[in-house]
């Protein structure tokens, strides 16, 4: 019989259903990232988020806001290069380091308790309150929306972008719309996973996802559902083995990887 | 009042970026006929067919579609479009689905049984019965070819426009096709096709425009053109063979 003891506290509850809003919208928006094989965009714009939190730390406001503000600057410009022929990778390459590089120095700068950086850094899931699930509970709605009405435009636009346009299909202001609503779930989960975990809740479920279905159809179900789960066991593993639940969490993520993977190889 | 061109272009001039692709290129072709576009690479005959199509709005100069603008033609339906076929990646959408995207302005918020069925009678006349479960990237380049070329029909549409459909096609599945030109041609939409395939063109074209940057020439009879036409459009000696298929 499992332990599922820790969902009989309110930090239980709270870590469990921000982390399953936080795994949804990741997971949505995570098969467009893999489909359109910029899989280096999540931990790019994370990394960018960086300098948000040093600033916000250093002038002395809501790091989460000045990350938010920067991380959609960073998202936009990143896709603006690659509208413009430059590869997200390179654009990402090129500002990935200088961005932690300056986030480092303004954290520096800013005198703060370490702890607090290492918030960012590493996430905690645990420590997430009830506002935190209000705000998140928002994005979930504006992403699930997005992706109900917009799924079958951004995969036409990712297969074939020249037919797209034929169809009439705007596909800059849905790319730049699906970049604005990434870099705000990766903000807003940044707390759960931090900076350096965060991408894996972004590719690793639909990676996954992609090896189990054939279709992106099967995708789009898939990975909210192996998200969800990673969230729920990974909470319970750190609970039993008393382990940080962020790592938990992106562990069982690796491990339901790895299955799908030998799943594909095995299955046929 | 009936239209007597289905296609106008007056003084088109379009570009990519800074570059000029083609300029003042004037031409009118007749409903209901086959028309081929030669010339060699770069010579601008993609721009033209994408310009036409849609996907390029950077121009300047006249495009009139059965006597309206580009711009509200397409509005109100789409030209078949058969892009040409360079290496297709790895992507997991179904041979249905990539034949629904044609529907994809009928569709409201989802496809319904209705457009399945419209598809499948689409693949059928194709001879594309039992692959639509199939992933795209699984088929071969001809059935390939020929799932693009059910989406550029399935919403039936007036002209049908083909870049390069033939390159990399063995010479069965290049048969295959001829034939199916006919097929369209016969049924009455207006089929344009972008080839180096000259041989081609000599057998099947009611007309043909040749170009390269500018339109070099526009013929109605294809004979008109003799081999050493297209080795002074191409640079290089060219030799038409005409292709004979079995009735």
């Amino acid at each position: 019989m499992m332990d599922t003891g820790i969902f009989a506290y309110d930090f239980g509850q709270i870590a469990l259903i921000g982390g399953i809003l936080g795994a949804l919208s990741t997971a949505l928006l995570g098969n467009v990232v893999v489909l359109r094989k910029m899989t280096f965009l999540g931990s790019g714009i994370a990394h960018l988020s960086f300098v948000g939190v040093g600033l916000g730390l250093l002038i002395g406001v809501e790091p989460r806001i000045v990350t938010l503000v920067v991380a959609i600057t960073s998202a936009l410009a990143l896709g603006y290069l690659s509208r413009k022929g430059i590869h997200e990778d390179i654009g990402i390459g090129v500002l990935f380091s200088t961005s932690m590089a300056l986030g480092i120095i303004l954290v520096n700068l800013s005198k703060v308790d370490s702890s607090r950086v290492m918030a960012y850094l590493f996430g905690d899931i645990l420590a997430m309150n009830w506002n935190d699930v209000k705000v998140l509970a928002i994005l979930t709605a504006i992403i699930l929306t997005f992706i109900a009405v917009f799924r079958d435009h951004l995969v036409y636009s990712t297969f074939d972008e020249d037919f797209s346009k034929i169809l009439g299909i705007k596909i800059s202001v849905i790319y730049y719309t699906f970049l604005v609503l990434l870099a705000s779930s990766i903000v807003l989960t940044i707390n759960m996973l931090g900076i350096i975990l965060i991408s894996a809740m972004i590719v690793v479920p639909a990676a996954s996802a992609m090896l189990l279905s054939r279709t992106y159809q099967g995708m789009f179900k898939l990975s909210p559902l192996l998200s969800t789960s990673s969230v729920f066991f990974g909470l319970i593993l750190s609970w039993i083995y008393d382990i940080p639940s962020s790592a938990a969490i992106v562990l069982i993520q690796g491990l339901a990887f790895f299955f799908a993977f030998l799943i594909k190889i095995f299955g046929k | 009042m009936k239209c007597e061109y289905c296609l106008e272009v007056r003084g088109l001039t379009a570009r990519y970026g800074e570059i000029v692709a083609i300029k003042d290129v004037s031409f009118f072709l007749e409903k209901g006929k086959f028309y081929t576009i030669v010339g060699p690479n770069g010579g601008g005959k993609s721009t033209l067919v994408k310009t036409i199509v849609g996907i390029i709005d950077d121009y300047e100069g006249e495009i009139k579609i059965f006597g309206k603008s580009r711009d509200e033609y397409i509005r109100e339906r789409l030209i078949g479009y058969v892009p040409q076929m360079s290496g297709m990646r790895k992507f997991p959408i179904k041979v249905i689905d990539v034949v629904l995207m044609g529907l994809f302005r009928d569709k409201g918020f989802r496809f319904k049984p209705k457009h399945y069925s419209k598809a499948m009678r689409t693949l059928e006349s194709l001879g594309l019965d039992g692959f639509e479960s199939r992933l795209i990237h699984e088929l071969s380049g001809g059935q390939r070819q020929r799932v693009m070329i059910a989406r550029a029909i399935v919403s039936d549409p007036e002209i049908l426009i083909m870049d390069e459909p033939t390159v990399g096609l063995d010479s069965e599945s290049q048969a295959k096709f001829y034939s199916l030109v006919r097929e369209f041609k016969e049924s009455g939409m207006t089929v344009i096709v972008v080839t180096h395939d000259v041989g081609f063109v000599s057998e099947y074209s009611d007309g043909i425009l040749c170009i390269n940057k500018k339109l070099v020439v526009h013929a109605t009879d294809v004979s008109e053109l003799p081999e050493r036409f297209f080795t002074k459009l191409y640079g290089y000696g060219v030799k038409t063979v005409l292709h004979h298929h079995k009735e």
